[in-house]
């Protein structure tokens, strides 16, 4: 710890062994590694609701706890009153591929400023085990008993034709990684998003077949600045498939320098 | 001496520009001008017409018959017939084939002059009816963007129309022409707006399009995202992050606004929604009005939180308040709604404006010790902080929350919590008590007989009122309801009507529940303003 103290005195009442645990720690690691060019006081987190949105009372840096779906637009709203904050949404995805979908597409497609963190458990587990937009059509949940009756979306690809500028996987189990991912998104200028494939050990484990199937684009030789590469490489999984055969990628997709909304505002 | 003029044609062919460009020139010889702008919901064609009332006296209100009416078209001389007195003048488009009664002055507007160019060609002919210089047309039309074209058109028109009477140069300059959208946007700057933020939704998109304009100007931001939900996020954004925000819409943009609006009051962020209802419910009628949703606006969002909700009834009206606003929101850190109505946000009024900037400081962190959002305080307004201070860890919640801003299931901390919010009710109710602006009074002071109305109706109740012999009462403010100042003025009354422009009576509802018991009331639905001769016939019609 670089003289930072980021814990705050909130019980954490995540499961033992959940997903967000990882998420918290590669984040905190981020902070700590970026302390040293980002005052901690420019720190701005907002979250959506859900088991992730616990997460910004678990961090001593500014935040604003907001509703279902709405974070990245709150941040929006400070970016632009005050360029100097660091941005960080912390969103679920069924806060923020259902509920908070119109503001995603836009955050992206404006190019605002901001980083976007989506903790993707495939599942809406703080309301007890639903189907989310990314759980595969196999999920068995308790308000679709026989799976849902419609296939998940590519956040990934959905993010790159919407025009964000960072678009990376990340994985809750691999903190180190994530952690790097983290960083280059938050120093990225421009709409920076993570998809974090983060298990939920209650309603969802996925921890071992992720482990299994995931790899780094980083070492397979992925051009991040290549756009159709990009492309290609979404629709590698598509967050249905669960073969053995499937091949997971994670790390940074696509990355572009383009000028800001706040710059363009 | 008092004259109105109805200009009417189709969409797109300068019609509200016609009546604004004679609104000013009026204005600037002296004349106290009020203008109503009617117009269906659509781009090109149907039938619009600006209403141009006008007096050496003060006037806030629109009149159903015309002195003058100028018809670019067949449909404007049909719908408008009933609308003319006896020796109305009418200046007709050379092809109209409807025949009318009395004086008729037949005029090329429409051959001669392109789209909204007849605007310049209607100002000539009414200026040379009116016998006033052609100097003083010039004076308006030099701020039009091509003027040398529009200066050909008028001069045109002016010189082969005929004179009819003289509209002689008054004493005194009655004050701006400017709309009650116009007096919103200039309130909010003054009153430190640093960003606008709206999606677009008739009648509340003028302010949104006046800000846009001028943003350069005024020193703002002005920003349109993608709709009510995010729009009302950002202007939490911002204001948590310090900056004076505020946003407005009409009654579909505010219920998609109200989960957020009571985040608002749980995170206790200051924010400025003003509201311009139209003829609703749903999508309703959109370019035109009603005073329906009193009751949303007051009750709107789950759970208990303080709001404000100020209610103006003209273009002046509109400037103070608005600018009152925003401090009100920073000053007790809770929502603030600006409700208005069409004939409020639409309509020119002529009144003094005079300008100043009135930017309270909030109450600010001292900077000793940790900080705390949610610090519990006598008053319930705990001192803000903004992310980016040294020192200060900022920690909203939309959560009930502890004093730091951390989630709470606490039955403790909750009572605490919920009992500051309440605290902070009283504060404001508070700071309104005794004071004399909180409610308007006008018309015959000394009368038995009351008129209580509120919003865009003032103006017609005031002017109704002395003509009857009619005391009129409004409140300024919706909430904290000046029910004490109210009951004040109403003490001793024996006749109490309630003239209001919904259905099911929202503002008798809302006296009722203050234990003010109407004797009569005037209700009118068809989404159009009171004409003054509507209240005139109503009041009339009346048993003594």
């Amino acid at each position: 710890m670089s003289g930072v103290n980021l814990k705050t005195y909130a019980e954490n009442t995540w499961c033992p062994g959940c997903g967000n645990f990882g998420i918290l720690r590669a984040f905190e690691m981020a902070v700590e590694e970026l302390s040293g060019e980002i005052p901690v006081e420019n720190f701005v987190l907002s979250s959506g609701i859900g088991c992730h949105g616990k997460i910004v009372d678990y961090i001593n840096l500014n935040s604003f706890y907001s509703i279902h779906g709405r974070a990245l637009n709150n941040l929006q709203g400070m970016k632009l009153v005050n360029d100097s904050l660091v941005c960080v949404g912390f969103v679920g995805d069924g806060d923020i591929y259902a509920e908070g979908i119109s503001h995603l597409v836009f955050a992206a497609k404006r190019n605002a400023d901001i980083t976007a963190i989506v903790h993707d458990n495939r599942a809406y587990s703080l309301t007890t085990g639903q189907f989310t937009p990314t759980s595969p059509s196999h999920f068995k949940g308790k308000s679709t008993p026989e799976g849902p009756p419609e296939d998940p979306m590519n956040p990934i690809l959905l993010m790159l034709s919407a025009g964000a500028t960072f678009v990376a996987r990340g994985f809750a189990g691999d903190i180190p990684h994530l952690k790097e991912l983290i960083k280059a998104a938050i120093k990225h200028r421009g709409f920076s998003f993570i998809d974090v494939l983060q298990p939920c050990v209650t309603f969802y484990n996925t921890f071992p077949y992720y482990r299994k199937h995931c790899y780094k684009l980083e070492e397979a030789g992925h051009d991040p600045t290549d756009f159709n590469a990009a492309v290609e490489k979404a629709k590698e999984w598509d967050y249905s498939e669960d073969s053995e055969d499937a091949k997971i990628p994670i790390g940074i997709f696509y990355q572009v320098e383009k000028p800001t909304y706040e710059e363009r505002v | 001496m008092e004259r109105s003029v109805i200009i009417g044609g189709e969409a797109g062919e300068g019609i509200k520009e016609a009546g604004n460009l004679l609104s000013r020139v009026l204005v600037s010889i002296g004349y106290s001008v009020f203008t109503y702008h009617d117009y269906p919901s659509l781009i090109r064609g149907g039938h619009n017409f600006s209403s141009v009332r006008f007096s050496n006296e003060g006037i806030y209100a629109p009149v159903r018959k015309a002195d003058y009416i100028v018809a670019l078209d067949d449909r404007s001389v049909k719908r408008h017939r009933g609308d003319a007195k006896e020796g109305t003048v009418w200046f007709l488009d050379e092809k109209v084939k409807e025949e009318v009664e009395g004086t008729v002055v037949r005029l090329p507007f429409r051959g001669e002059a392109k789209g909204v160019m007849r605007s310049s060609a209607v100002l000539g002919a009414l200026l040379k009816a009116f016998r006033i210089p052609k100097e003083e047309g010039l004076e308006v039309l030099k701020d039009l963007k091509n003027f040398e074209e529009n200066r050909k058109i008028f001069e045109l028109f002016y010189d082969s129309s005929q004179e009819v009477e003289e509209i002689v140069e008054v004493e005194g300059i009655k004050g701006e022409y400017f709309s009650g959208s116009e007096g919103i946007a200039l309130g909010a700057v003054d009153g430190g707006l640093d960003i606008y933020i709206a999606y677009p939704m008739t009648p509340a998109s003028p302010v949104l399009h006046y800000l846009a304009a001028h943003k350069k100007e005024f020193g703002i931001k002005v920003v349109q995202p993608e709709n009510e939900i995010g729009v009302i996020n950002m202007v939490l954004g911002a204001a948590y992050a310090g900056g004076r925000a505020m946003t407005g819409t009409s009654g579909g943009g505010f219920a998609l606004m109200t989960e957020t609006l009571s985040l608002a009051g749980m995170s206790e962020t200051p924010s400025v929604i003003y509201l311009a209802q139209r003829g609703a419910p749903s999508t309703g009628v959109p370019t035109y009005t009603e005073q329906a949703d009193l009751l949303f606006s007051l009750f709107a969002g789950h759970g208990d939180f303080p709001r404000i909700v100020v209610a103006p009834s003209n273009a002046l009206e509109c400037y103070l308040f608005t600018r009152e606003a925003l401090n009100l929101a920073w000053k007790f850190q809770v929502p603030v709604i600006v409700l208005s109505s069409k004939n409020v946000a639409e309509s020119f009024f002529t009144q003094p404006l005079e300008r100043e900037k009135v930017v309270e400081e909030p109450k600010l962190w001292d900077g000793s010790g940790e900080y705390k959002r949610y610090l519990i305080t006598d008053d319930g307004v705990s001192p803000l902080a903004f992310p980016g201070t040294k020192g200060a860890v900022v920690k909203s919640n939309s959560y009930e929350h502890d004093e730091v801003g951390i989630t709470t299931e606490d039955p403790r901390q909750i009572v605490e919590m919920k009992d500051k919010r309440e605290r902070k009710r009283e504060t404001i109710r508070k700071f309104f008590e005794g004071r004399e602006d909180t409610v308007s009074v006008g018309g015959d002071l000394n009368s038995k007989r009351v008129l209580v109305t509120w919003g865009e109706n003032w103006g017609v109740c005031c002017e109704v009122g002395e003509e009857l012999g009619y005391k009129t009462v409004k409140p300024n403010y919706m909430e904290p309801f000046p029910v004490n100042r109210l009951k004040e003025e109403l003490e001793g009354a024996k006749e109490v009507i309630v003239v209001e422009l919904s259905p099911a009576g929202q503002f008798e509802k809302l006296l009722n529940l203050y234990g003010i018991k109407p004797t009569g009331r005037f209700r009118k639905y068809d989404t159009r303003p009171i004409f003054k001769e509507d209240l005139l016939k109503f009041l009339s019609g009346r048993e003594r």
